[in-house]
């Protein structure tokens, strides 16, 4: 379920978390594409916050399940999960090019498609007790040059290999902007998104503009356009996994 | 030269200071002062007997950045900034390209120089200061120092940002870019920033040893190193970062207001620049 909610210049999204995300579930992907969509369509928005009505902002996936999940799905073959996820027609895309302010608000685990999330909104806020757990690891369309951008190369390489990063760690690595007390965690990510709004409309658009100019100069574009590749290599890696070979 | 900067080279000592010295204004850069600095650049970037350049500040603040009172000025002095009431887009493209991004700017002149650079910083450190920390070689700080860049707030991030990114990260950057936020000398030196906060009474000394350590190296070597960072630099795509920069700065000085957002000239114009400037702080206070 999506719900959208507008305050002033500020657009609220609220998931009840980003589990069908993960699972690459396509009417869903889409439902929140279009919502982040139509926000930064309006010219009465100026930022839009996302976050999840759960216990946790995106609970992490267990590599069994991870790995049947993606042995079933076959991801590479399926035109829609490309088209809903990976593409520019996609969701992440959408969320790392859109014109207005994004930020996310993450409470308790953080893995798979939130912390796609994570990385393709602008700003983050997060409880002290979030987790992030890489996001390559279960999503073909993972883009470690948006990872190396927001945490530098080596940071994203550990966390790609490693173990989730709990909420100190991932601000000190940049993936995270402030830690916010439990209760305080919506309030702290509509402050946010209320300094974002002071900003001119026409400013913002343009700032967001500038941004993309540089994401696709570092190569992010092109990283997504790794995707299918990403798929098919994940696939066999799982094919092997279940076959025994090279364990 | 405009006599708010001081160049001086030390020919012994191997180092040249650029000093800004109007702290009775915050040491905010006029037209002028900009064209200065960047002739004091191109002085000793061609004097073979600097290897180290020291850049700082009288008084207690490295810049508030660009005095507002120029800021028409800027694209009036433009080729095709006087023929009409409002600034041509010709003009505006010409002047960010002549003063801050091009080849001969103020910022071009700075990343692309074949010296080693030394940025003395210390209390507001803004707009222009920001860009001093990114593109210097070196930045010492003291504890006083405040990197921020407000004028974001006013028009959207309309300079170069691919150093910022490089530097500290995209999400930390986007906290400067978004929403206003300021940064203490020691945030600055866990973002990446800047590269040493020192006492404030130690850090003349601290730069003074630093630059001295810098001399050591051979001259070829500083310019090979130089010129191995500028290589680094284009295929990161700084250049084209500064080439987006006069583009979208030539957009940002010709925004549209909606009813209700901030437009700190008109509202220079109408009640003045003082009153300006006290009602941007107003607005942005959360």
């Amino acid at each position: 379920m999506i719900d959208i909610a507008q305050e002033g210049a500020i657009a609220t999204i609220t998931l009840t978390d980003c589990s069908a995300l993960t699972a690459h579930h396509v009417a869903f992907g889409f439902a929140l594409r279009d919502a982040v969509r139509d926000a930064a369509d309006s010219d009465s928005v100026k930022a839009i916050v996302i976050r999840a009505s759960g216990r946790d902002f995106s609970p992490a996936v267990a590599p069994a399940d991870l790995a049947a999940s993606v042995r079933r799905r076959q991801q590479s073959l399926r035109p829609d999960w490309h088209a809903a996820y990976a593409a520019a027609t996609g969701l992440w895309q959408n969320v790392c090019y859109c014109k207005k302010v994004v930020i996310t608000a993450v409470r308790g685990q953080c893995g798979g498609a939130g912390s796609m999330l994570v990385l393709c909104s602008d700003l983050t806020v997060a409880t002290a007790d979030a987790s992030f757990e890489s996001p390559f690891g279960a999503l073909p369309e993972a883009n470690l040059v948006l990872a190396a951008l927001t945490m530098r190369l080596n940071r994203a390489k550990a966390w790609l290999l490693g173990d989730a990063l709990g909420a100190s760690e991932a601000c000190d690595a940049g993936l995270v902007n402030l830690i916010a007390a439990d209760a305080a965690l919506d309030a702290e990510a509509q402050a946010m998104a209320r300094a974002a709004a002071r900003t001119p409309l026409d400013g913002i658009a343009m700032s967001k503009i500038n941004v993309e100019t540089c994401l696709d100069m570092q190569g992010v574009g092109r990283d997504f356009d790794m995707a299918g590749f990403n798929a098919v290599a994940m696939r066999r890696y799982w094919d092997d996994v279940a076959a025994g070979v090279g364990s | 030269m405009s006599g708010f900067i001081d160049s001086e080279i030390d020919s012994a000592a191997q180092i040249g200071r650029i000093t800004i010295r109007r702290p009775d204004a915050a040491n905010a850069f006029s037209l002028d002062m900009v064209a200065g600095f960047r002739d004091a650049l191109v002085v000793m970037a061609r004097d073979d007997a600097v290897k180290v350049i020291v850049i700082g500040a009288a008084g207690p603040d490295l810049t508030r950045g660009f005095d507002p009172a120029d800021l028409e000025r800027i694209y009036r002095a433009a080729p095709g900034g006087t023929e009409r009431k409002v600034p041509s887009q010709r003009a505006r493209l010409l002047a960010q390209d002549a003063v801050w991004w091009g080849p001969d700017g103020l910022y071009g002149r700075l990343l692309h120089c074949p010296k080693i650079t030394i940025l003395a910083a210390r209390g507001l450190c803004h707009e222009v200061g920001l860009y001093l920390a990114l593109y210097c070689d070196l930045v010492f700080a003291d504890p006083t120092a405040r990197f921020a860049n407000p004028r974001w707030r006013h028009v959207g991030v309309d300079g170069d940002i691919s150093m910022l990114v490089a530097a500290v990260g995209l999400k930390r950057a986007k906290e400067l870019m978004y929403c206003g936020r300021e940064w203490a000398a020691r945030e600055a030196r866990a973002y990446g920033l800047i590269d040493e906060v020192v006492a404030a009474d130690a850090l003349d000394a601290a730069i003074a040893t630093i630059a001295a350590q810098c001399t050591q190296v051979m001259r070829d070597g500083i310019v090979a190193e130089k010129h191995v960072v500028f290589a680094s630099l284009a295929r990161m795509q700084v250049n084209t970062g500064f080439a987006t920069a006069t583009t979208v700065g030539a957009w940002a000085s010709n925004l549209r207001f909606r009813p209700g957002e901030f437009n700190f000239l008109r509202e220079a114009r109408n009640a003045g620049l003082e009153a300006a400037l006290a009602a941007s702080d107003a607005y942005f206070k959360d």
